[in-house]
């Protein structure tokens, strides 16, 4: 009469540690792919990056500005691979950030989007920009790829009103 | 509690095993990208390091402007991707006409060593200043004060 009992506490045993151990490393499983979704996202991010890569071309001794509207205009060279994002710009002037309404972007020449090669023309409201003053630019943009937002670039620019 | 153990080591196990291989492929897919990419930037730096261009001659004649440039770098260049900045404003839908050594005009590569004449048509009179801009966002400038 002593087997059944002992061979009953064994099965709660085994299967009280195949559960705990089942469930442990489920988890454990769980987070690693979690994980390598996470780094390889990282790096398509970082590989955009290298291809995402924006140019101010203003002439800084010639930086448009129109007093009456306030309007400081920048040009913009997409010189990387990917399509940049208009929606998503962002330009600080004189360390105060402008983006969406305040920003008016206008492809130049014949292209429609801001893809390789072409020119954007920001157009920022920034009222009372003092003249015989130094003044900084800085723009960022995202580019775009397949729908994804990938990358990001930077550039400035220093000029003397 | 012998077998026990030993089911439990064998599932941890296994799911070492599953986490690894996940891991694994992650990471070296990703550095990979990432070399690719680090590489591809590298190149055009290199290109765009040695690239070079010069601003020869500036002629104004009848709203008309000549630029005439030469590539005095060692990379090869395209003429559409130039970009044209006259006292500071866009200029580059003025530009009427390229033409490469005075002679080559349906071309849009422009060779180290090679003169590229851009005109650019319903210019202002009172133009002191061109900025030239090429496809790696390098600019060089010339004045006119002096004329």
């Amino acid at each position: 009469m002593k087997m059944p009992g002992r061979s009953a506490t064994e099965m709660i045993w085994f299967m009280v540690s195949v559960i705990v151990a089942i469930s442990l490393m489920g988890v454990f499983v769980g987070i690693a792919y979690q994980y390598s979704d996470t780094i390889q996202q990282n790096a398509r991010g970082e590989a955009a990056d290298y291809k995402v890569n924006v140019e101010i071309i203003n002439d800084p001794r010639d930086v448009p500005y129109d007093d009456e509207d306030g309007e400081l205009t920048i040009y913009a060279k997409n010189t990387g691979t990917y399509e940049l994002d208009k929606d998503q710009s962002l330009v600080i002037v004189n360390g105060e950030p402008h983006a969406e309404d305040e920003l008016e972007i206008e492809m130049m020449g014949d292209s429609s989007a801001w893809t390789q090669g072409s020119v954007a023309r920001i157009n920022i409201t920034v009222e009372n920009l003092e003249e015989n003053q130094d003044h900084r630019v800085n723009l960022e943009v995202q580019g775009i790829f397949q729908g994804e937002r990938l990358g990001r670039d930077s550039d400035s620019i220093k000029f003397h009103l | 509690m012998g077998l026990s153990v030993s089911a439990s080591t064998g599932i941890v196990l296994i799911s070492l095993i599953l986490i690894f291989g996940t891991l694994y492929p992650a990471i070296q897919k990703s550095e990979d990208m990432k070399n690719d990419a680090r590489e591809e930037w590298l190149d055009w730096r290199e290109e765009k390091q040695q690239a070079g261009m010069n601003i020869t001659e500036v002629r104004y004649e009848d709203h008309e402007l000549n630029i005439t440039l030469t590539n005095t770098g060692d990379t090869i260049m395209d003429i559409r991707e130039l970009e044209v900045m006259l006292n500071g404003n866009y200029s580059t839908d003025k530009i009427e006409d390229q033409v490469v050594d005075e002679e080559i005009e349906n071309t849009n590569i422009w060779n180290p060593g090679q003169k590229l004449t851009l005109s650019l048509e319903n210019v202002d009179e009172d133009i002191n200043r061109v900025a030239i801009v090429n496809e790696f966002g390098s600019i060089i400038y010339h004045s006119m004060e002096s004329d």
